[in-house]
């Protein structure tokens, strides 16, 4: 232990100067991100945040610093000699190092939060480090095992070269190596992403076959006055065996990906839509870990193809009723969500088209649900569903699409993509925080400005509803407003005891619910958007669910797992007979009955006797 | 009582080779306890390669050696505790001063004696807060010698420990070398080019040549210029036999 303790004084004295400098620097960065971002618009955490980005950097530069000296210093200074003359060997001196690091490391992020909370200190917002280091948890995650994994690849590089700055350049190039079979074999088949555990492990793999290569190259290959060499061509071994067995795993990954089928234990329906028509269903299955495909389930002959290639999916029921499938591609560079059409008139799949590439040939209109209707071109093909339009809104990037009453559609141009499209029409929509538009849902006209609060501060919101044009509830900064669409000035509508307003989505009658917090409690309010009355409701709402004939909610309790039939009118849950969890098929309820997912299987269920029947596979 | 117990280091048929050059060849050598040998020999004649061998840093490619009854390269760790070792410049970290130094090897050491640190610092007059960066290149040798000599080692191997300093520097450190060899009966294995210095300190002198041993002479007397005579007849016997 007095040897371990010795040789970590000896590092601190190694790396001291480096581990000072910085500490004296790092103030000074948290400081000037600060008060860069010195903006009466912006709000503290938005402030905070660019601010707190200087943790990961900070750690980064420790790594690098130290990471990169470890050893490389040691040859830069002629003290290998030294060191190994030392009874013990290289054996102890690499422990201490790994142990300097970890410590150095570790001393940085605490260092660094200390930093944060002082400076953030100064102007009373310790409160919004916290929830900016919270918002970013994952964030962490990654930049810790990136922290990690990187800094012992350094490490390890500084072994076999000289100069601590040619470990960096090195170590980035091994990793870059390592990295090259999943490269090509993501290039041979697109759907190989490596899931996050899978991350997470060749992570761990990563820093483990580091410190084993380190091992092999310091302890044993600097051994006995063995050279650079010797030490290098030991860890490359190691790297090498590293490096086939991410191959082989990968390789088996995209065997997975490529075979899909239904006997394979984790095969899985996710969710299902019926066309048009009631003979054809778009299923989606898959395999836990792998890619979706999209099934067209023939539910006449029981035969299935598949939709579009693997890993397309499908949306809103509202899509994926008209047989639309949707996946991304490299278009022009770009990549881009395609769509393709199943027509279940044919039983075909009738066409692919680009869904935000601006072209002649996807001139194509969709308005949401709440209008009741479903307007879709495709160039000479049209369909819709409900009443024919007057005018129609699409999500179409570089603007938005008008079509008046003789069908023509008028492609109105808006610097930045339409966003955040919402039932009943009102929509919020920007091109980045600087250019801010609005269109009225009611005469399609665009503003080109945000309402703004009493403070003058842009609200990025979105409308709950409204029958009055003149006036708009908007769900924004975890509160309601109302808007005036005149001035498109905003005030704040409180309901009593609630706090942190939040995720607004439609109900019947044209009412809103709302997640929000009162003491302490997370709660949903059911709000009317024409007077701004709330009350607390009574069912969890965790997902709306599908609308039965009868008005009532076919919705999931999550907290109890089961479905459940809620009357929204008069509060009552009704817990499903003879099954808990199962995922109904919109479109398809005949009377009591309808088509559900469940497993592997597709089923007809009856909500009043509580029975089942395998519809598919046959 | 064996071999091992009657000599300090007991070499046989040592062989050594980087790539195709042949540093050591078949070197037998044999150092008793308490004695002081000088290794002589031109530069690149395998001197180094020596030290290295017996510290257990370079494992040989043929042979066997033995030093104070361990092997080096399976018992190097229980072997480096016992040896006192002196580079031919210092290649300590150069932000450690003397007490530094002392610190460091006071943790490596079961037989380091602080107060002996203390006292060599003084005898020859070794600055304390300077850093080896710092101090001069035979400040630097007389902290690396004192550093050595303070864990009261078995045996003691100098590596061209005089080479590069000024005659008074140089003298400075002879003596302290000489001090500590007449007061306490140390076997020590030394390497120089300087034939004062071997026939000053040496008990026996061995000239090495091509990695192997060609000439031994017992020094009875201090007689540098005898030596000389002799060592220069044996490296010109080597060379003609060539």
């Amino acid at each position: 232990m007095k040897r371990l303790t010795t040789l970590f004084w000896k590092e601190w004295r190694d790396h001291r100067a480096a581990l000072i400098a910085l500490a004296i620097t790092a103030p000074v960065l948290v400081l000037a991100a600060f008060l860069a971002f010195d903006d009466h618009l912006i709000q503290d955490a938005e402030r905070t945040e660019p601010s707190v980005l200087f943790l990961p950097f900070l750690v980064l530069m420790v790594v690098i610093a130290v990471g990169s000296e470890l050893f490389a210093g040691e040859s830069r200074r002629d003290t290998l000699s030294f060191l190994s003359r030392m009874p013990d060997g290289l054996g102890r001196p690499l422990l201490a190092k790994m142990l300097f690091y970890v410590a150095a490391s570790l001393g940085a992020v605490l260092y660094g939060c200390l930093v944060l909370l002082l400076v953030h200190a100064l102007y009373g917002h310790t409160g919004a480090v916290w929830t900016a280091i919270g918002s970013n948890y994952h964030g962490w995650q990654v930049y810790a095992l990136v922290a990690i994994a990187g800094g012992v690849w350094i490490t390890l590089v500084s072994c076999w070269v000289p100069r601590g700055g040619g470990a960096i350049l090195g170590g980035a190039l091994l990793l870059g190596f390592v990295a090259l079979p999943l490269f090509l074999l993501h290039r041979m088949e697109k759907h190989f992403m490596p899931t996050k555990p899978e991350v997470i492990s060749l992570g761990i793999a990563a820093t483990v076959t580091a410190l084993i290569a380190l091992y092999m190259s310091f302890g044993i290959g600097r051994r006995h006055g063995r050279g650079v060499w010797s030490s290098a061509w030991r860890g490359l071994a190691v790297v090498g065996a590293l490096m086939l067995g991410t191959t082989a795993f990968g390789l088996e990954r995209v065997h997975d990906i490529r075979t899909l089928s239904m006997d394979e234990p984790d095969f899985t329906i996710y969710n299902a839509s019926a066309l048009k028509g009631g003979r054809w269903l778009l299923v989606s299955v898959g395999e836990f870990k792998g890619p979706g495909r999209i099934w067209a389930v023939d539910l006449q002959t029981g035969d299935h193809q598949q939709v579009g290639p693997t890993g397309a999916t499908t949306m809103a029921s509202t899509y994926s009723r008209l047989g639309q499938v949707w996946f991304h591609e490299k278009v022009d560079g770009r990549r881009v969500r395609i769509s393709t059409w199943f027509d279940a008139a044919t039983g075909k799949v009738i066409k692919t088209l680009p869904w935000n590439v601006p072209s002649p040939e996807i001139d194509w209109i969709i308005e949401a649900e709440a209008r009741d209707r479903t307007i879709v071109r495709l160039g000479e093909r049209r369909a819709w569903t409900g009443r024919p339009p007057k005018n129609l809104i699409g999500n179409v990037a570089g603007g938005y699409v008008v079509e008046d009453e003789s069908g023509k559609p008028k492609r109105r141009a808006m610097p930045g993509q339409v966003t955040g499209t919402y039932p009943w029409g009102w929509s919020a929509s920007g091109n980045s925080n600087k250019v801010l538009y609005t269109v009225d849902p009611f005469t399609y006209t665009v503003r080109k400005q945000m309402p703004v609060d009493e403070a003058g501060r842009p609200l990025y919101g979105r409308a709950v509803a409204a029958k009055d044009p003149t006036r708009l509830l908007v769900q924004a900064r975890s509160a309601l407003y109302w808007v005036d669409m005149e001035t498109v000035k905003a005030e704040q509508h409180r309901i009593k005891g609630v706090s942190r307003i939040n995720s607004p989505y439609p109900i019947a009658d044209r009412r809103v619910v709302l997640g929000g917090m009162r003491n302490g409690k997370a709660v949903r309010l059911i709000v009317d958007p024409n007077t701004g009355d709330a009350e607390i409701a009574k069912h969890p709402y965790h997902r709306a669910g599908i609308r039965m004939p009868d008005g009532r909610l076919f919705t999931f309790n999550f907290k109890k797992r089961r479905n459940e039939i809620y009357d929204e009118r008069t509060g009552e849950a009704t817990p499903l007979k003879g099954v808990d969890m199962i995922w109904p098929i919109g479109f398809t309820i005949e009377g009591s009955r309808f088509l559900a997912c469940r497993g592997k299987k597709i089923v007809r269920y009856d909500m009043d006797t509580g029975e089942m029947e395998t519809v598919w596979p046959r | 009582m064996s071999n091992h117990a009657k000599n300090a280091i007991e070499i046989r048929g040592l062989k050594r080779s980087f790539w195709r050059k042949t540093v050591l060849d078949g070197l037998d050598m044999a150092v008793p306890h308490g004695e002081t040998h000088v290794l002589l020999g031109r530069n690149g004649a395998g001197k180094s390669t020596l030290f290295k061998v017996l510290l257990g840093a370079l494992a040989p490619h043929a042979g066997a050696v033995s030093v104070l009854g361990l092997d080096p390269l399976r018992q190097g760790h229980l072997l480096r505790a016992r040896i006192g070792y002196v580079p031919t410049t210092p290649d300590a970290y150069r932000w450690m001063t003397y007490p530094d130094l002392c610190r460091f090897l006071a943790a490596y050491y079961p037989t380091w004696n602080p107060g002996r640190a203390r006292d060599l610092a003084e005898q020859l007059d070794i600055p304390q807060r300077t850093s080896l960066k710092s101090m001069s290149r035979g400040e630097g040798m007389k902290a690396m010698l004192a550093a050595a000599l303070a864990s009261d080692p078995e045996l003691l191997l100098l590596d061209e420990p005089f080479a590069g300093l000024d005659p008074i520097v140089r003298e400075e450190v002879l003596r302290g070398v000489i001090t500590h060899l007449k007061n306490e009966r140390r076997t020590v294995l030394c390497t120089t080019h300087d034939l004062d210095v071997a026939a000053r300190i040496a008990d026996r002198v061995v000239y090495l040549e091509g990695g192997r041993i060609v000439k031994e002479a017992v020094v009875e007397e201090a007689r540098p210029d005898t030596l000389r005579e002799e060592l220069v007849g044996a490296a010109a016997g080597v060379g003609e036999e060539r």
